[in-house]
């Protein structure tokens, strides 16, 4: 039997999907963006923080991709790296939020399994990372290409085809 | 290749049993498998890297199924509950598992109302919480609104509405000073004394024995001595007459077609938390009439409620523990159907005759004043109640506020004196058992 307390205010996690916005454009202004690209990148984290449940946070990440990739070369620069955790905060701290009505309570033991696997994803990710920064720089032969590819189209028709039978 | 067949089959059992997927699982799904195809395509390592973590964990979470809709349940509490009273509710959460979040809605300790959404943890199945009925009237205490959640929030269940908990909280009982009423002509049993003769313990003359006098009731002594006087021994015995005891009659008429507070400003708004407004004339009304109950209804009179905007919803005179539980459940009748009615009424037929009648009101027409003067002319007793708050605040928000407020204030004045001009006493709530008290004195 659980008492169910007050918690806290659930306008935390509007406030962490902004935190977490503002360090994505915190890391794309340090990497050297241009005004246009850094203004955008601020309506969608506001955006995000305060609509959750809307396309905003998904468009924050793709525009945050797509700057970074446009500004360097190098694939596994801190730039890069610290958006890894940024982009998953924001989309973890959306999801939940999106499930809130305003003046709802925020009880911290809810977090705990989320913030568990977001953590063990990250550090599956930066092991990943840090096998890539093992391997060796240069062209991937073009059958190799090819086959990656097509187990990645695979995966999303399955993902299509499962949600459709659902 | 069959776990994955499981795996399939058991999402479709979660599509039929009403699970959807959110933005965020488009925004995992769409967002994590366009940067990594797009980093694969394009050669950049640095959007397979960003899109990684949000095709991982969407994987992660849709790994595992969710089962049949969630089911909370709330445990039964009373209809009807006395203020500052409090319990511990359980509500239970049922699932198969699967269920990351569970979002209830919950009141909150010390605060009225449904409360807000609460986001719980998906394992915690049996749940408590505390409910604390501070203010009388009728309202819902308990509604669980839920909506479950899969892992990240990524499938969803409801939001569905939770059946509502309708609970009446019976005005509280202040202990007020109970007064003497004046008696009942008609009783003739009770604890107030009667102004005719008969059986009771108080002592009402002493007079000359006459035809059809008890011959128990002559006072040998008064007797004797009154023999002596005159010189002819038991020449003119004496009796001793004593009152009759009777029941009283007590009739409260409550005018529940205005609630108003302090603040001007406020009386053409509802009051947000419910049908009567904290403070408020009704509010003090009703207290008063529930102390006063039950203070005369302990003594023995009998005590009945008046309506005077809504005549259908009065008591009849009634005495013991059962007549003040439904005088005080009448009491919050009332007041859920306050301010509809125009004019008040106030017939010869709702109040016995003999009874001492209260009439509370703030006076804010001249139609209570008319009904309180006609209804004096067949009662024994009539007390007006005055329960307009004291210390009127103006309207800030127009210039005419302060003008509203004295020329409310000056009809007020000038009703409650031509009340006190007919005879009938306007006394504050606390008042009402010494100025019965008074009139017995001065009926003595």
């Amino acid at each position: 039997m659980t008492d169910v307390g007050a918690g806290i205010s659930a306008r935390w996690l509007p406030v962490a999907v902004a935190l977490a916005g503002a360090g994505v454009v915190a890391d794309l202004w340090w990497q050297g963006a241009a005004v246009g690209p850094l203004v955008v990148a601020g309506a969608l984290a506001a955006a995000a923080a305060l609509v959750p449940a809307s396309p905003a946070p998904l468009l924050l990440l793709l525009v945050a991709a797509a700057v970074t990739t446009a500004l360097g070369d190098d694939p596994l620069r801190p730039a890069v790296l610290v958006l890894v955790p940024l982009g998953h905060a924001v989309h973890l701290g959306a999801a939940l939020g999106a499930l809130l009505p305003r003046g709802a309570r925020l009880h911290p033991a809810a977090l705990g399994p989320p913030l568990r696997r977001a953590a063990a994803v990250q550090v599956g990710v930066f092991a990943a990372v840090g096998v890539l920064a093992l391997l060796p720089a240069g062209r991937t032969p073009p059958v190799l290409e090819v086959a990656a590819l097509l187990s990645v189209a695979g995966v999303a028709v399955l993902v299509l085809v499962l949600d459709r039978s659902r | 290749m069959n776990r994955v067949l499981a795996w399939a089959t058991a999402r479709r059992a979660a599509g039929r049993a009403g699970w959807r997927g959110t933005d965020a699982l488009l925004r995992g799904a769409l967002g994590g498998l366009g940067l990594v195809g797009a980093g694969v395509a394009l050669h950049r390592v640095d959007l397979v890297v960003i899109g990684l973590p949000l095709l991982v964990s969407t994987v992660l979470a849709l790994s595992v199924p969710p089962g049949k809709p969630v089911r909370v349940t709330a445990q039964k509490l009373p209809r009807s509950v006395e203020a500052g009273d409090s319990a511990r509710v359980a509500i239970t959460v049922d699932h198969d598992g699967g269920v990351e979040f569970t979002a209830v809605r919950l009141p909150l300790p010390g605060r009225p109302g449904v409360g807000p959404v609460h986001l719980l943890p998906g394992a915690d199945r049996e749940l408590r919480t505390h409910l604390r009925w501070n203010t009388w009237g009728e309202g819902v205490d308990l509604r669980p609104d839920h909506l479950a959640g899969g892992r990240d929030g990524l499938l969803i269940s409801g939001p569905v509405v939770g059946v509502e908990s309708r609970r009446t909280v019976l005005p509280p009982l202040a202990p007020p000073p109970a007064g003497p009423l004046p008696a009942r002509l008609t009783g003739v049993v009770g604890a107030h004394r009667s102004p005719r003769s008969g059986d009771g313990a108080e002592p009402r003359a002493v007079r000359p024995f006459r035809p059809g006098d008890r011959v128990r009731r002559i006072d040998w002594r008064v007797s004797l001595r009154a023999g002596a006087a005159t010189g002819e021994a038991l020449g003119s015995p004496h009796v001793r007459e004593r009152h009759a005891e009777a029941d009283a009659d007590l009739v409260f008429a409550l005018d529940s077609r205005a609630d108003v507070g302090p603040d001007l400003g406020s009386w053409s708004t509802a009051e947000p938390g419910g049908p009567v407004r904290r403070g408020g004339s009704l509010d003090t009304a009703v207290r008063a009439i529930a102390a006063l109950a039950a203070a005369h209804l302990r003594q023995g009179d009998r005590v009945g409620l008046v309506d005077l905007g809504r005549p259908q919803l009065g008591v009849p005179p009634g005495v013991g523990r059962r007549q003040l539980l439904r005088l005080r459940h009448q009491l919050v009748a009332c007041t859920r159907s306050a301010g509809w009615s125009p004019r008040p009424v106030l017939r010869p037929g709702q109040v016995p005759a003999g009874a001492a009648v209260v009439v509370l009101s703030p006076f804010l027409d001249d139609a209570v004043v008319d009904a309180a003067i006609r209804a004096r002319g067949h009662t024994r007793l009539l007390l007006a109640v005055d329960v307009l708050p004291a210390g009127l605040v103006a309207d800030p928000e127009t210039p005419w506020g302060g003008a509203v407020r004295r020329v409310l204030l000056a009809e007020h004045r000038v009703r409650l004196a031509a009340l006190r001009a007919r005879g009938v006493a306007v006394v504050p709530p606390e008042g009402v058992a010494a100025a019965l008290a008074r009139h017995r004195r001065g009926r003595r």
